[in-house]
């Protein structure tokens, strides 16, 4: 099973690797940290869709160095719905359309607005919290499927 | 020749009014005056040519006269033409009874003093009666003659002979008189009902002609004022003289002893129609000089009320006539306040015991679109005619006309003038207001009750007739108003209590109809405008009994009303129509202060609520996050044995540091943005910067180090040997608040360095001689233009915000301030073609020994 986590803070990526490989049994884990990486492996893994996907929501652009200029939809949405513009980008190819993902933020449901109700079917909204519980109930039961 | 040609049309009017028995030749030149020429070649005949001399005489008198009285000297040549030597032309009173003198004429000193004549009782008014020519040879032995007041003896007569005639549609008779004894023959009496029959056209000519020259020179005297004056306030200012040049005018047209005009200033006394002049020689005995439209004054408070002409044939008649006048003027008093028979003897010299000449008075109001605007009147002619006819009256009015149009059309161009200063008034101290409401917006604690007052100083400076004001705000829990504000001298009269008392009143709002026109305009949002408070139908505050007028305004913002704006006049000015508009600018005014302070007031209270709640959020975050720090500080600096396990746990531990410095970092960047925010002064608690504090700057390092991804293989080194300098020079610190600034820049460095580079942390002395501490590192350029910016609060590059979210732009803006309270600076160098940049921190340091 492949579970791929997109998350710019190493630190948390990094608990939350080690938590879901001790919890979920043959698990592997990929990380991506930014949206402009997140569109480039979107266009290079066509076909092969991971088992989940683990989004934040609040993501960089992109590296320091990378070069690569932020297009006009980034600049205008902002940081604050990265994870939600590359949900939607996600649905819109027809491999990845049905990929469950979990929508993993430290934003509340409230501060998504209707932005939340937008959001495919096939998608969980799950707040961060320091139990990881939550999210390893849910991983498992998508991973169930 | 202008004279001429009026002439020319004068001589062919009165000719063409002869009667038809007398036909124009064109050969007869008519001498006019003796300074003017010819009509026209025309001759006049009649039934015997000596009878065409006197004819053509008495037209060239006639032509010659330009006062009523020239009538005495048609007269005098009536008389002349029989041998007489005096003649009287007797009109019947209104009365009916008796005869009055209409004009008379006596040869050299002689004087009748005789003005009335028994209609029935007298030869004179027998003539009358039967329409005949009567003729009396020797008035000693004629019973017809009234010989009552000895008038026949005094005046020598011996015969006399009377015609009857109409004149001005009244009856009347002429009547010549001979003191010798030379009966009239039937020539005579034949040339005499001749000559008469022309006087109704002769006086009729003289009337005309005088109406004419009168009514031009009022107009001169007019158009002079109109056009002399250098503005239309001198205009006004000058007034009493040109009206006093209208009184003379219709003084020597009327031969009148007094002609006063009273006039009202509609702007400054409505109501008052005051004396604007008079020819009565007694003018300080003048016993009112004002008066109102009201005919219980009299005379000219009838006129006044009823807008219409007065006539009186004889004032000393006046109790005698009353029920006959009263049928044409009703409610017609006179009060004779000029004691005027004993007036007009005093002034005139007619000793007591001799007739008076009728006192005849006439008056018309001055009107001006059917206003009436003052009065002119005119009494006691002091040659005859005695008497003011129908005529003079209409003529009179034309005058009063003629006066009330131009009186009417100054005040209207003053009106206009005032309104223009108004506005200009206005617009500037609405300039200053405004500008005083934007001095009290940036202070602590505005003074909307100063801003209430100024706009009151303002209302009573701008608005004529405005005296007293305030503004009443309105207390929705007790559904009343309140004063708030007040202005006038009216409000401090009366003793500290009563002033309290009224200062402490209150205007319900509710219940219908409304109890105070505060609460109409709080139950309708409409102005409310009571020119005249004594009218029943207006209710008004008693606040202030003297109340004339008021202008209550509602004072709001968007549809909601917060209070009023009460205007108050109590002397004679009356508002004037744009009082109403200014009421309402103002008041709209008032409502956008109103609105613009309280926004203030609740945007400084939720200022104050948001920087407490910042306050107490970071309290309660850094206790327990200062907490942990220390924990995992002293866990680390715990003696662990050197295996796998533990350097996993010490990792762990590190990475538990370093997030609860970086939490640390942020929870006391949102104290200090509080503060700041608050307007609190940053006070560093300084001491001495000991060279130890590298070791705080390496845990710093450390701090963020631990936190970095290892994948960016991102490095941070300190150099220890710059901060040795600390040993011998003195820099004064507050080392929280350094640290702070520290992490700050560690900070920015983590997040904006590119991979596999090192940020370095150095310090030392500048080459002028300040103790620096420099973070550099290599990533994201800062360019020239972006470096003043990049320390305003909140800013962000673009590039910045693409690399992380993370970030609200405070950091540099707070690092400015912490370094500026050490008496120091932060100062960027812009990036380098090498990608580096560099954040100096520089103190103020002094050597030390």
């Amino acid at each position: 099973m492949r579970v791929l986590i997109v998350e710019d803070d190493y630190l948390q990526a990094d608990w939350l690797g080690e938590i879901l490989r001790e919890q979920l049994e043959g698990v592997e884990i990929e990380h991506i940290r930014s949206e402009q990486k997140f569109y480039d492996w979107l266009e290079s893994s066509k076909g092969s869709p991971p088992d989940l996907i683990i989004l934040d929501v609040m993501l960089r652009w992109t590296d320091p160095g990378s070069g690569i200029s932020a297009p006009e939809e980034v600049r205008t949405g902002g940081y604050y719905r990265a994870g939600l513009r590359c949900e939607k980008l996600l649905r819109q190819l027809e491999e990845s359309r049905s990929t469950p993902v979990i929508l993993y933020t430290v934003l509340e449901a409230l501060d998504l607005g209707d932005d939340i109700d937008k959001i495919s079917a096939k998608s969980a909204y799950l707040g961060k919290s320091s139990d990881p519980s939550p999210l390893v109930e849910i991983a498992r039961r998508l991973l169930r499927r | 020749m202008a004279g001429i040609r009026r002439s020319q049309i004068e001589a062919r009017y009165l000719l063409g009014r002869l009667p038809d028995r007398y036909c124009i030749l064109p050969s007869l030149l008519v001498t006019v005056d003796a300074s003017f020429a010819i009509i026209s070649s025309m001759t006049i005949t009649g039934k015997a040519s000596s009878l065409s001399r006197d004819v053509v005489e008495l037209v060239t008198v006639a032509l010659s006269q330009e006062r009523r009285s020239g009538l005495a000297e048609i007269l005098r040549a009536v008389a002349e033409a029989v041998g007489a030597m005096g003649c009287i032309l007797w009109q019947e009173t209104p009365a009916a009874n008796q005869l009055f003198v209409l004009a008379d004429w006596w040869l050299g000193s002689v004087r009748s003093y005789r003005h009335n004549l028994s209609l029935e009782n007298s030869a004179t008014g027998q003539a009358i009666l039967h329409q005949t020519v009567v003729v009396v040879n020797d008035v000693n032995t004629d019973s017809r003659v009234d010989r009552h007041d000895g008038f026949v003896e005094r005046a020598g007569i011996f015969c006399f002979c009377s015609i009857p005639l109409k004149i001005a549609g009244k009856r009347g008779a002429l009547a010549l008189y001979r003191t010798v004894p030379q009966p009239f023959e039937e020539q005579d009496l034949s040339r005499l009902s001749e000559l008469a029959s022309l006087l109704p056209s002769l006086y009729q000519t003289i009337v005309d002609r005088m109406s004419y020259q009168l009514v031009g020179a009022i107009s001169k005297i007019l158009q002079r004022a109109d056009r002399s004056a250098p503005s239309n306030r001198a205009r006004l200012r000058t007034f009493r003289t040109t009206a006093q040049a209208l009184c003379d005018c219709l003084a020597g047209a009327f031969d009148a002893l007094e002609v006063s005009l009273f006039i009202e200033d509609s702007l400054l006394e409505p109501g008052v129609f005051r004396l604007a002049a008079t020819t009565w020689p007694e003018r300080k005995k003048f016993a009112k000089l004002t008066y109102a439209a009201n005919a219980d004054e009299g005379l000219t408070g009838w006129i006044l009320e009823n807008h219409k002409p007065l006539r009186i044939f004889d004032l000393a008649h006046f109790e005698r006539e009353r029920h006959l006048l009263r049928s044409h003027y009703p409610r017609l008093i006179w009060k004779d306040s000029l004691r005027i028979e004993s007036s007009v003897r005093r002034i005139l010299g007619v000793p007591p015991d001799k007739g008076l000449q009728p006192l005849s008075f006439m008056g018309a109001p001055v009107l001006s679109g059917g206003k009436v605007v003052g009065v002119i009147r005119c009494c006691t002619a002091t040659q005859s005619p005695f008497f003011y006819g129908e005529q003079e009256v209409q003529l009179l009015e034309l005058v009063a006309d003629q006066i009330g149009q131009i009186w009417s059309r100054w005040l209207q161009q003053r009106e206009i003038e005032e309104e223009i200063r108004t506005w200009e008034r206005l617009a500037d101290s609405m300039r200053e207001l405004n500008h005083f409401v934007e001095q009290q917006a940036g202070i602590k604690a505005p003074n909307e009750t100063l801003v209430f007052h100024k706009a009151l100083e303002i209302t009573n400076q701008v608005i004529p007739g405005a005296e007293i004001s305030d503004v009443r705000l309105l207390n929705e829990q007790a559904n009343e108003l309140y004063f708030e504000a007040t202005c006038g001298h009216a409000w401090q009269e009366g003793t500290p209590a009563e002033i309290a008392s009224r200062r402490g009143r209150r205007f319900p709002v509710t219940g219908y109809p409304p109890n105070s026109a505060g609460a109409y305009v709080v139950q309708t949002g409409q102005l409310y405008l009571n020119p005249d408070t004594s009218s029943p139908k207006y209710h008004y505050s008693k606040t202030f009994q003297s109340t004339r007028r008021i202008i209550v305004a509602p004072i709001s913002v968007a549809g909601k009303l917060f209070g009023v704006l009460d205007i108050r006049g109590t002397g004679n000015r009356e508002f004037p129509r744009y009082a109403t508009k200014i009421a309402e600018i103002l008041s709209q005014q008032l409502g956008l202060y109103h609105y613009l302070l309280k926004t203030f007031a609740e945007l400084e209270s939720f200022r104050r609520n948001q920087a407490q709640t910042f306050e107490d959020f970071t309290h309660q975050l850094r206790s327990p996050i200062l907490q942990v720090h220390a924990r995992s500080q002293a866990c680390l600096r715990l003696a662990l044995p050197e295996t796998s396990a533990s350097e996993n746990l010490r990792t762990q531990l590190r990475a538990v540091r370093g997030l609860t410095a970086k939490a640390k970092t942020v929870s006391q960047s949102l104290s200090l943005f509080a503060d700041l925010a608050a307007g609190k002064p940053l006070r560093p608690t300084l001491m001495r910067l000991s060279a130890d504090f590298v070791k705080t700057v390496i845990e710093a390092a450390d701090d963020h180090q631990c936190t970095l991804d290892p994948d960016r293989q991102l490095h941070f080194q300190v150099d220890r040997e710059g901060f040795e300098t600390l040993k011998t020079v003195d820099v004064a610190a507050d080392t929280s608040l350094l640290l702070q600034v520290v992490n700050n820049l560690l900070d920015n460095a983590a997040k904006y360095s590119f991979s596999k580079t090192v940020v370095k942390v150095y310090a030392g002395i500048t080459a002028s001689g300040r103790f620096h501490i420099t973070v550099m590192n290599n990533g994201l350029a800062l360019r020239k233009e972006e470096i003043r910016r990049c320390l305003e609060r909140g800013w962000r590059g673009q590039g910045a915000k693409e690399v992380t979210g993370e970030g609200s732009g405070i950091g540099l803006w707070i690092v400015d301030y912490i370094m500026k309270a050490h008496q120091g600076e932060i100062l960027i160098i812009p990036t380098t073609a090498e990608r580096w940049t560099e954040a100096k921190l520089l103190f103020p340091a002094v050597y030390v020994k």
